[in-house]
């Protein structure tokens, strides 16, 4: 494209407006107080929302059943999703469509769909409105997000550093933790944080397989939304920001820090 | 890359392995909806799919829907080519407007409308910069951006949390495809618009399918952007789900049952032609 300084420059300014705007506004309401139309700006701020937020019982007991569906998700399905990318990646071209496609309607089925057929199914089990019943549930969406990206890794992966330590006489358990870990290093924390961030955020198939029975953090937000109390909705909604930032910047650490890349 | 096999075993374990990992649970979710559908669990009267999904609320419903999921994509979808080819190069200027529109991706979808409600309410931030502006007096000037008819709220916010996305995609293919051979047939003469019409778009257009299909059903079942942002009448799908599958009346659980089945097969229509277009690109 031709650079027109003027224009690109007008264009990163929008950019910035439209990227930021959004996240600034929550942070602004989130320490505000008595902020009532027509102020631009709150009289006065502070950190009220946030210390309920962090301080509540019933908010705490929220944020600890999120960040526990969260984990339990991320190394669960990474576990599953795994061994299943690579034995899709092994199989016939067939055979990987059917899994991806399998895969991407996991994720793709509208989650109020999938949690009213997965509601019944956690309720014949025995688990309805609990928090492992909650946690199968996350496990689906999760699972297909994460076969998507280890077929991807292992359909690019190069055999030959396998073979030579084979060729060198190491047994197929040491070729594992030797060669093929390291060099895993980095999908695995990408799927683990995308793991982890599928659950943090789930809305719909927490409200209809938890029943109301299991609180966690968008739960808690989206009620403090209906009941009008925007502050503690914004302080929420931005600490749902704050570990999906987190978790990312972790995994990109983890790959920066990992010396062999594979994908 | 790992060479595959067609003998029946090496296909056998990762068959097995998704039809009980991806394939069951789906199945059983399905399974459960066919059978509330037909009044057999669930609390559900038999439900006629035919009345149900000619029914003019559910049928303005649906319509609902796919507008948000359409515009909300196609914006999306010119936002991201836009900054891949006005910022897809290597200056200091261009790196920062990539990290800058990728800022939103990571953020939580509930989070992003949670936002967008606290500034384009009536009595939102951008209803009071026009106050300050002496454009309106009070908050009913304001034109109704949430809650509105035509979900304009929705489609903010889907745009805001999308563009991104589509953005990094399109990026990554004119980073890898695009440049060099724009760069050929500029050599060869064509003039810049010709490049860009007859080889980088198309290029992009391509390779950014799958994914573009990807928004539109994400868009499309989102309960999140529905509960916070739309409107009340008619309600969008995952809404109107919730709504019928809440209510008191069997025959109303059952319809539920329908209108989710109908949400189902609109997202497996789309699964197979996002993986169709996968394999083609």
């Amino acid at each position: 494209m031709r650079r027109l300084p003027g224009a690109r420059a007008l264009a990163v300014i929008l950019l910035t407006t439209f990227a930021l705007s959004p996240l600034l506004m929550l942070l602004l309401t989130s320490v505000s107080r008595a902020w009532f139309y027509p102020a631009l700006f709150s009289p006065s701020y502070d950190m009220t929302a946030w210390t309920a937020l962090l301080l509540d019982a019933s908010h705490r007991t929220a944020l600890r059943n999120s960040l526990l569906l969260g984990v339990l998700t991320a190394v669960a399905s990474t576990a599953l999703a795994l061994p299943l990318g690579r034995a899709a990646a092994l199989s016939t071209p067939l055979v990987q469509r059917t899994i991806a496609l399998l895969a991407f309607a996991a994720v793709a089925l509208p989650p109020v769909a999938l949690g009213i057929g997965l509601q019944l199914t956690v309720l014949a089990l025995g688990l309805g409105g609990s928090l492992a019943g909650v946690l199968l549930a996350h496990l689906v969406p999760a699972l297909g997000y994460l076969t998507l990206i280890f077929l991807g890794v292992f359909l690019r992966w190069d055999t030959r550093l396998d073979e030579a330590a084979a060729t060198l006489g190491a047994a197929s358990g040491i070729r594992w933790a030797r060669v093929a870990l390291p060099l895993l290093r980095r999908p695995i924390s990408d799927a683990l944080a995308l793991g982890f961030l599928v659950s943090w955020s789930q809305v719909a198939l927490t409200l209809l397989v938890g029943g109301g029975a299991v609180a966690t953090l968008p739960l808690d937000v989206l009620a403090m939304l209906q009941a009008g109390q925007d502050q503690r909705a914004a302080a929420g909604a931005l600490a749902l920001t704050i570990p999906a930032l987190i978790v990312l910047g972790a995994a990109r650490v983890a790959a920066r820090n990992t010396s062999v890349v594979v994908a | 890359m790992i060479p595959h096999s067609s003998s029946a075993r090496t296909n056998l374990v990762p068959v097995a392995l998704a039809g009980t990992l991806l394939g069951v649970p789906m199945l059983l979710g399905i399974g459960y909806l066919v059978a509330g559908a037909f009044g057999y669990t669930g609390n559900a009267s038999p439900s006629a799919p035919g009345r149900v999904l000619t029914d003019p609320q559910v049928l303005r419903s649906v319509a609902l829907s796919l507008w948000i999921a359409t515009i909300g994509t196609a914006v999306s979808l010119v936002g991201a080519l836009i900054i891949a080819l006005c910022f897809g190069g290597n200056s200091a200027v261009d790196r920062f407007a990539r990290k800058v529109s990728a800022l939103p991706l990571p953020v939580p979808t509930l989070a992003a409308a949670i936002a967008v409600l606290l500034l384009l309410s009536q009595s939102g931030w951008v209803s009071r910069a026009g106050f300050a502006m002496q454009l309106v007096s009070t908050p009913a000037q304001f034109p109704a951006l949430v809650y509105d008819r035509l979900a304009i709220g929705v489609i903010v916010a889907v745009v805001w949390k999308e563009l991104p996305f589509l953005a990094l995609v399109a990026l990554s293919l004119q980073s890898l495809r695009g440049v060099a051979l724009a760069d050929a047939a500029r050599t060869l003469g064509a003039t810049r618009w010709q490049a860009l019409r007859t080889i980088t778009l198309p290029l992009l257009m391509r390779g950014l399918a799958p994914s573009i299909v990807a928004v539109f059903v994400f868009v499309f079942g989102s309960l999140e952007l529905a509960l916070v942002l739309a409107p009340s009448s008619p309600l969008a799908v995952p809404m109107l789900i919730q709504e019928r599958r809440q209510a008191l009346d069997s025959v109303a659980h059952g319809d539920a049952y329908v209108i989710a089945l109908a949400a189902s097969a609109i997202a497996l229509l789309a699964a197979v032609l996002h993986e169709a277009l996968r394999a083609e690109r």
